[in-house]
């Protein structure tokens, strides 16, 4: 189990990005983080693994606070794949052997190389292995690089809105893809996501944020018009359509017919 | 699985090729080097004085004379192309190299300040070839890796505090290069002829000026910062992806910066203090080397390293025998061929900005 205590986080004193945040996760779920732009989304993740150094708080990894470990043990607890991936000319195969580089001293042993090759099979990157990642789509790149923070084998999974530069079809996988990780390798997942139909659809838990503090946590229940409407700031109605549950904001002044 | 396995190995082993390839280049460009000059010698001739052999006037001819020079260009060379492809690495900024970002014009600077304030460099002979020589070259040593290393500070600075960007730390470079070259020139302006002539006759870049015990300094110099990239070349690869990306692989990524920046500009302005301003070869060795082995620090550095070695190693075969016996002064001569090079590679499209934040 992973829990996240007291976590606080501001550049100035008097104002707080993020205030007080506090959460259990079990290993093997998916949470979204919602919230508006500049509710502390991005920054609530770059603070779990350290990136940026929160002023107070702890994320205990079971029972152990990896904020307080050397960086690669902390590499070792917890992965993170950012929201923009810089592509240069580098293959596949060996961006995604970086993930090895917590456990790797002068050179990768052959456990490494087995892994990797194992977890490209797995995610369907085979073709690809040896492309210079700046020649590949978009949608791949995102694959590539949940694939190396797997290699990591973290407890922890970070992603930084994974879909929000992929087409539909992309969007679709990957998510599909990350529920698939949470649920077979007992990775607990926290995503950062714009898309509530998405997370609704792929996510089993949801941490609304608003003005820096936690607004609600909890699994589908929580997912109410009411709520919803509240953390964005735009009225919605929540439908069930061919046995999924789907949200349709519908901006102040605007008329929807449902049929 | 298996096979899948043998064609990335196969891939691994066309990288490990042209490293030997490059590493053999070396070697024949060495020998050729010993072999050509005024005096000729045949390639048997320099082999026998290698193993002992030879006559004694090969003997002076290429283990007083051209060894010397010869071991001066690899180090140099390499020296210059690995420190390149590290700031490449860690300014994340394809144009980043001892010359663009002002440490080669800051180490001019302070070469200039230890000559003629220090006066480490004065007329000690009548003839006009010994008048300029640099009598105290570790003063001249010292003051070239100041000036390099305060241009690295504040560079160092700029990217980590503003958070600067690609683009301006590049602006950075030029304004401090400017500042530097136009410190130079007003320290000339006051200076006497002897003193103006012994910093030209600096900047011009000789690789022949280097003493035995210099090329010892060199050699240790270039082992320890070869040593330290290629153990970090794994750093490098992380830092590939982004100062974020880099820090959740486990990469302690502000020590990384400053420890490999404070160890390029050590090495490159080092190598500067001792053979002049030698530009470019830290710009193109790793770039054409990005064309065939990638991105990848693993075969990068090595790859660098002996490009830079070769590119100097040709540069001076070319500064010594195109107008012979006159010896063209180096610097101009990698300049001079390296940035048509550079041009032509821009041209056919062989570069991008890959290490573009």
């Amino acid at each position: 189990m992973i829990q996240i205590n007291e976590l606080s986080f501001g550049y100035h004193k008097h104002t707080p990005i993020l205030e007080n945040i506090c959460f259990d996760i079990e290993k093997h779920q998916c949470i979204a983080v919602l919230g508006n732009n500049g509710a502390g989304k991005s920054t609530l993740l770059k603070c779990i693994n350290g990136i940026m150094r929160p002023q107070q708080g702890t994320v205990l990894v079971q029972g152990k606070d990896v904020l307080s470990m050397h960086r690669k043990e902390m590499a070792k607890n917890l992965a993170y794949v950012a929201q923009k991936n810089e592509a240069t000319k580098m293959t596949v195969f060996d961006t995604v052997l970086l993930g090895r580089k917590p456990y790797i001293k002068w050179e990768a042993a052959k456990e490494d190389y087995e892994l990797v090759e194992k977890m490209i099979d797995q995610m369907g990157l085979n073709e690809l292995k040896l492309c210079y990642i700046d020649e590949i789509s978009g949608g791949e790149l995102q694959k590539v690089m949940i694939t190396r923070a797997l290699v990591q084998q973290p407890k922890l999974l970070l992603l930084d809105e994974p879909t929000s530069n992929l087409d539909p079809k992309n969007q679709y996988e990957v998510m599909a893809m990350v529920q698939r990780i949470a649920k077979e390798q007992q990775i607990a997942v926290v995503v950062v996501i714009h898309d509530l139909n998405l997370a609704l659809r792929y996510c089993d838990r949801f941490l609304l944020l608003k003005d820096q503090k936690i607004y609600a946590y909890g699994g589908h229940e929580i997912m109410q018009e009411d709520t919803i409407s509240e953390i964005y700031r735009i009225p919605v109605k929540v439908e069930q359509y061919l046995g999924v549950r789907v949200v349709i904001p519908i901006p102040e002044g605007e008329q929807v017919c449902f049929v | 699985m298996q096979s899948e396995r043998e064609s990335y190995q196969q891939f691994i082993r066309k990288k490990i090729v042209l490293l030997f390839v490059l590493f053999v280049l070396v070697l024949i460009l060495i020998m050729v080097s010993l072999a050509m000059g005024t005096t000729k010698l045949s390639i048997r001739e320099v082999l026998l004085t290698l193993i002992g052999k030879g006559t004694k006037r090969g003997q002076t001819i290429v283990y007083d004379i051209r060894f010397p020079r010869v071991l001066a260009g690899v180090l140099v060379g390499g020296i210059l192309a690995v420190a390149g492809a590290v700031m490449q690495s860690i300014m994340r900024n394809p144009l980043a190299s001892a010359s663009t970002l002002g440490v080669s014009q800051g180490a001019s600077f302070g070469a200039t300040i230890g000559i003629i304030v220090f006066g480490a460099g004065v007329q000690n002979s009548a003839s006009a070839a010994q008048a300029v020589t640099i009598n105290s070259p570790y003063i001249v040593t010292i003051c070239a890796f100041i000036g390099g290393g305060i241009s690295a500070i504040v560079i160092l600075l700029l990217s980590r505090i503003k958070q600067a960007g690609p683009q301006v730390l590049i602006l950075g470079g030029v304004a401090l290069s400017s500042l530097f070259s136009g410190g130079t020139t007003l320290v000339q302006y006051f200076a006497e002829d002897v003193q103006v002539a012994a910093v030209v006759f600096w900047t011009f870049g000789d690789l022949g000026r280097t003493s035995k015990r210099e090329l010892l300094l060199l050699f240790i110099v270039f082992l320890i910062a070869f040593a330290f990239f290629l153990y970090h070349r794994w750093d490098y690869n992380a830092l590939n992806s982004g100062h974020q990306g880099a820090k959740s692989l486990g990469v302690n990524v502000e020590a990384l910066i400053l420890s490999s920046m404070v160890i390029a500009t050590l090495a490159s302005a080092m190598a500067v203090a001792f053979v002049g301003i030698i530009s470019f070869v830290g710009l193109v060795a790793p770039h054409c080397m990005r064309h065939f082995v990638g991105n990848d620090y693993r075969f990068l550095i090595p790859a660098s390293a002996f490009s830079g070695a070769i590119l100097l190693l040709l540069a001076d075969l070319f500064a010594r025998l195109v107008v012979s016996p006159v010896i063209l002064p180096i610097g101009a001569i990698t300049s001079f061929l390296g940035a048509p090079m550079f041009l032509y590679l821009i041209f056919k499209g062989g570069l991008r900005h890959d290490t573009n934040q």
